[in-house]
């Protein structure tokens, strides 16, 4: 890895909920310009309660930062509220897409730009259409009645609208068959190739090491194995564990994508190795 | 057939104020998830402001009354209610029950046994259209309701507040993480709601509405306008203003034709009936609760 300073840096950061053991512990993570990171991790592995800690919304959730930190451009994150963290440019997609199901496909991108200047509205709106034509075909229509991949596009499309300059992706394969899968993957690449930086969180590793450069593999809320994402496709652990390939364990098999519920994240415990024993 | 035109026109007066408080109700709920029964307190407090400033001319005494309201609701927000955001949703109404009654106990207590009427300009004067006599208040209320209702909705559908608002009110995460300001949004929309009270009781605290100026007669009177949102669904901005309306006619129609005891009691009969066929209201959403 080059040593260019990284955009966002996440250093030696504890989190919980409530009073029970760490969630993560101790974890580092480095967001290099112009990059896409990958962050693997079955169920429980505290991959979602990562980005929460970024985007500071673990509060919501009853759960807090310990210690540790986490900067962007020289501003300590951790101390900023949700909403000032998204207006100094990390935004993030929430797992489970969570649009605004009453709201029309214009109306949920709308919101997604009310942080924008707004001269420069049309122009980001004018790029997520680019980028989605379907959003472009549904925008009267309310956001609950799209398929699961449109609700997907949508969730990225109103993230896009805040003009991130880091964009956080929390499972965007989650639910949605293959093929859609693949065109995430393109998405991702088409985004980041036009200058915004990428954290991907995907139990889905064969995607996410496909389009990332960087990747961390989270265990049980610590990181396993970090590298580039070209290491990590090779390494014999992350075949075993992510990839579906025939190294002792078979848990963490990539096609199954179920439910990554806030439950069976606070147990600390990945789930799927709970069904192999 | 003249006695029922009369009605339904006095009847929409009143169900223009009662639709204002019945957003009050929603917009508040929608921002906290709370059901607000100070609102009542609301009413009253800026009623007995507007009731102080009575000497002062009647715009002047209105614009603070209302302002009263509306500052009441937003101290009531960021002292009590934020503060307490993460307390069961049951202790947060016993809480706006709580300020409820100190609220209202006080203006009491400094009226004593008066109940003054406020009096805009246009008191007591009536119109006639034939032999269909109407009070102008009614007609001042229905013409103030239709306005702010129809500002509202304006705001509520094209201003950044409005969607802000509305993102809240559906997934306040995933608002936030939009960057949706929740504390701003949520005093904001106290602020509304107080300031819709305010208004009402301008209208509600007259002889024209009632035979009941500034007392608790009144503070019942507004919440009578719990139902209109009930009935409206209690998440429906739309409902309420429908809710209203229903409740408004519900009243003037009881009142004439089966007595005028019985005004009170249909309205809360209709929430019944209403509840009972649709139990989240003509326009809730099904599901109230965030999942």
């Amino acid at each position: 890895m080059d040593q260019t300073p990284p955009v966002l840096s996440i250093t030696d950061l504890v989190t919980g909920y409530g009073t029970s053991t760490s969630v993560l512990d101790h974890v580092d993570l480095a967001v290099r310009p112009g990059t896409v990171v990958a962050v693997l991790g079955s169920n429980g592995a505290g991959k979602s309660t990562l980005l929460r800690a970024i985007s500071g919304t673990l509060g919501m959730h009853g759960g807090a930062i310990r210690s540790g930190s986490i900067e962007f451009e020289g501003q300590a994150l951790h101390k900023l509220a949700p909403a000032a963290i998204t207006r100094a440019g990390i935004v993030q997609s929430p797992e489970g897409r969570q649009v605004f199901g009453r709201m029309t496909v214009e109306e949920n991108l709308a919101v997604g730009g009310l942080t924008t200047p707004r001269p420069r509205r049309s122009a980001s709106r004018d790029r997520v259409m680019d980028l989605f034509p379907r959003l472009a075909e549904r925008s009267k229509q309310r956001a609950g009645l799209l398929s699961g991949g449109e609700q997907q596009m949508l969730a990225i499309g109103r993230a896009l609208m805040a003009e991130p300059k880091v964009l956080l992706l929390d499972e965007p394969s989650l639910g949605l068959a293959p093929l859609l899968i693949d065109q995430i993957g393109q998405i991702v690449t088409t985004i980041n190739s036009q200058g915004t930086p990428v954290v991907l969180v995907e139990q889905n590793a064969a995607m996410a090491l496909r389009v990332a450069h960087d990747a961390v593999a989270l265990e049980v809320g610590r990181v396993a194995i970090r590298g580039t994402a070209a290491e990590l496709a090779g390494s014999d652990a992350v075949k075993a564990l992510y990839l579906g390939g025939h190294g002792g364990t078979d848990h963490g098999d990539d096609e199954n994508t179920g439910d990554d519920t806030d439950h069976q994240r606070r147990t600390g415990r990945p789930t799927l190795s709970r069904w192999t024993r | 057939m003249t006695t029922l035109l009369q009605l339904t026109v006095n009847g929409a007066g009143r169900g223009a104020v009662y639709a204002l408080l019945a957003l009050g109700f929603v917009i508040i709920f929608r921002a906290t998830g709370v059901v607000n029964f100070a609102h009542g307190s609301l009413v009253l407090a800026g009623g007995y402001v507007a009731y102080r400033f009575s000497d002062q001319g009647f715009l002047v005494a209105g614009v603070a009354g209302v302002l009263t309201a509306g500052l009441l609701a937003v101290f009531i927000e960021r002292v009590l209610v934020a503060r307490s955001r993460n307390a069961d949703p049951i202790a947060l109404v016993l809480l706006t029950i709580g300020v409820d009654v100190i609220v209202t106990e006080e203006v009491a207590r400094r009226l004593s046994t008066d109940a003054p009427f406020l009096r805009p300009p246009w008191a007591q004067e009536v119109l006639r259209f034939g032999e269909i006599t109407v009070l102008v208040g009614q007609l001042v209320a229905l013409g103030t309701g239709l306005v702010l209702i129809g500002a509202l909705l304006a705001l509520f559908r094209f201003t950044g507040w409005g969607l802000s608002m509305r993102a809240q009110a559906e997934n306040r995460e995933a608002a936030a993480l939009m960057g949706v300001r929740n504390a701003q949004v949520t005093a904001a929309a106290w602020l509304v709601a107080g300031l819709l009270a305010g208004v009402a009781v301008l209208f509600l605290a007259t002889p024209d509405f009632s035979g009941s100026g500034v007392s608790r007669a009144t503070h019942f009177l507004a919440l009578v306008a719990f139902p209109a949102a009930i009935l409206g669904g209690l998440d429906s901005v739309f409902g309420a203003v429908v809710g209203g309306f229903v409740v408004g006619l519900t009243e003037a129609y009881a009142a004439q034709y089966i007595g005028f005891d019985f005004a009170k009691s249909a309205v809360f009969l209709v929430m019944l009936a209403v509840l009972v066929v649709r139990p989240s209201g003509l326009f809730g959403s099904v599901e109230v609760h965030r999942v």
